[in-house]
């Protein structure tokens, strides 16, 4: 029993220990192990992570923003208003680690996932990737197989990989997907596995979806990774998933709306914990659906109807976090008039329901957050004119980079 | 009688030093653990309570007793919570330790909550000296993982 160890002297019981160290803030709990090996195998521990999570999912969830411009890049945690852990700032800058690489570049810097307070990043030409936990700052460069692919294949090569993270429920486990080459489609495409328990890399003969990938970054719900596709045989968009425990692919359908319109500007997002796709049309319309059943297409729900955005935002480019499910279950849920002035593209969503836009007004800060139920708009700081930014869905977590458990030796 | 025939219903608890307590009935009910054994008849005359000394018992009925009155608005509810904590942490614990036996939901929120209160800005060693915990790490890896988690010591309260 960890909780006696936890509590010499008096003697609660472990759902009571939990509730005390579950009302701490995450710099506490960080203090906290290194009071004993317990208390730091407690706190580290996916069990306490996953409790942690369910009762403070209202509040946990951030986004992790990277942002690039000529000032230089930097992370950010963005946390909604009403985030619980005490700290004021909204945006909170995060050191970017060398993460020991001699040959760190900066400037290849890319996120490819978020999973459990654990981010995964590609950097140099995705030579390696780096399982990163910003709150503990741990970090693990893991090399990829085969990055620069063979002489005579130049083009299989690191830009063309697509990456995914994610967590196997199941087993407690971690895994990064590299699916490899994407430009080429008379390659056949290849499909990697990393374990980060076995601390190993493994092709898989899998069959892949007659598709081309769209290079988003993949969102992963309920041990499943999530791309956008372009099926070449219906010639429709659908979303590709990978069954992370059973390494298969498989298809389904995005909800029923402007299927077969053109210019039409789709991204997977999570909404308030949902799987969901938020959906962008050149008239500065935007609906946000979501599965609420996950896995069954009948369940896609209409969650969001945008009008018209605010001036000025033009690009939304993804939602912040909220469930999960099926396709038939995308439901919608609230429409509201108008975007603001001045915001022209839409390109995220937080898990709570701001909408990442960026500004198409060249000469200011360009990347900002607008809540469409306050109508109020929160400017993120660091981002000028129209450098690429990525930001990501993020809970803050004490998970370690090694998995969660005792690495057992590779095969 | 558990039961007595006074306009009120009144129980009878006793607690693990024998003492015994008559309280009314609705008061008690507001213990889930007491709730279940009177619907459950398991309840005779007395009710045996062998996790909770009298000491505690005051307490938790002096906490009772305030939340039974639905005359006492929300703000005065919560300044008398506030108050009801303000005691030592060995005391909280020792409350916990009842209001989880007991299940007082309430109850058990408020203490766990200021406990968390009082430890969220608290050193480790602080920590290890308030719970009795033996330090198993070896200097170098306790300054390993201090090193690691640098920031998170920004701001401790003095011990």
């Amino acid at each position: 029993m960890i909780s006696k160890k936890l509590f010499a002297g008096v003697d609660p019981p472990e759902d009571v220990i939990l509730d005390i160290l579950m009302r701490l803030p995450m710099k506490s709990l960080m203090r906290l192990s290194c009071v004993s090996k317990s208390w730091n195998a407690f706190l580290t521990n996916p069990n306490f992570f996953s409790k942690q999570l369910h009762r403070s999912s209202a509040t946990a969830h951030k986004l992790l923003i990277l942002t690039r411009s000529e000032l230089g890049f930097g992370f950010y945690f963005h946390s909604p208003p009403d985030d619980g852990d005490g700290d004021n700032n909204n945006n909170v800058p995060l050191n970017i680690p060398q993460f020991s690489l001699p040959d760190f570049s900066i400037y290849s810097l890319y996120i490819q996932g978020s999973c459990n307070g654990l981010a995964c990043l590609s950097v140099n030409d995705t030579s390696t990737v780096v399982l990163w936990n910003p709150v503990t700052r741990q970090f693990r460069p893991i090399r990829v197989p085969f990055p620069r692919g063979r002489p005579n294949h130049p083009f299989e090569d690191p830009g063309c990989s697509l990456f995914g993270f994610g967590f196997i429920p199941r087993n407690n486990g971690y895994k990064v997907v590299r699916i490899t080459p994407l430009v080429f489609p008379t390659e056949t495409i290849r499909t990697w596995v990393y374990t980060l328990s076995l601390d190993s890399w493994k092709e898989k003969k899998v069959a892949v979806p007659d598709v081309i990938f769209k290079t988003q970054l993949a969102i992963c719900v309920n041990g499943f990774l999530h791309w956008l596709a372009y099926n070449k045989s219906t010639k429709v968009e659908v979303i590709v998933l990978f069954d992370l425990d059973n390494e298969v692919f498989r298809q389904i359908a995005l909800p029923d709306s402007y299927t077969f319109q053109s210019k039409i500007d789709r991204k997977l997002v999570i909404l308030k914990g949902s799987f969901s796709v938020m959906i962008h049309d050149p008239s500065r319309r935007l609906e946000i659906w979501t599965m609420t059943e996950y896995g069954d297409e009948k369940s896609w729900t209409l969650q969001l109807t945008v009008g018209a955005f605010p001036e000025g935002l033009d690009y939304p480019s993804g939602v912040s976090n909220n469930e999960y499910g099926d396709e038939k279950s995308w439901t919608l849920q609230l429409t509201i008039g108008a975007f603001p002035e001045g915001l022209d593209y839409p390109s995220g969503v937080s898990n709570n329901g701001e909408i990442i836009f960026r500004s198409s007004d060249c000469d200011s800060n360009s990347l900002f957050l607008y809540d469409p139920r306050s109508r109020t708009i929160k400017h993120i700081p660091g981002q000028r004119r129209t450098c690429p930014f990525e930001a990501v869905n993020y809970v803050m977590s004490l998970v370690s980079v090694q998995g969660g458990r005792k690495r057992i030796p590779a095969e | 009688m558990a039961t007595t025939t006074t306009e009120t219903k009144m129980l009878t608890l006793c607690t693990s030093d024998k003492q015994q307590f008559q309280i009314e009935e609705t008061i008690a009910l507001q213990a889930v653990t007491i709730r279940n054994m009177v619907e459950d008849e398991c309840a005779s005359n007395v009710i045996p309570l062998p996790n909770v000394n009298s000491k505690i018992m005051i307490q938790i009925i002096e906490y009772l007793k305030k939340h039974v009155d639905s005359s006492v608005s929300k703000e005065d509810m919560e300044k008398f919570d506030s108050a009801f904590v303000e005691k030592k942490l060995s005391e909280i614990f020792d409350i916990i330790l009842a209001a989880n036996y007991l299940n007082i939901k309430n109850l058990l929120d408020i203490c766990c909550q200021r406990v968390a209160d009082v430890m969220k800005n608290k050193s480790p060693e602080w920590v290890r000296r308030t719970f009795n915990i033996v330090n198993d790490f070896t200097a170098e890896e306790e300054a390993k993982i201090r090193k690691e988690h640098e920031w998170a010591f920004e701001g401790v309260d003095e011990d």
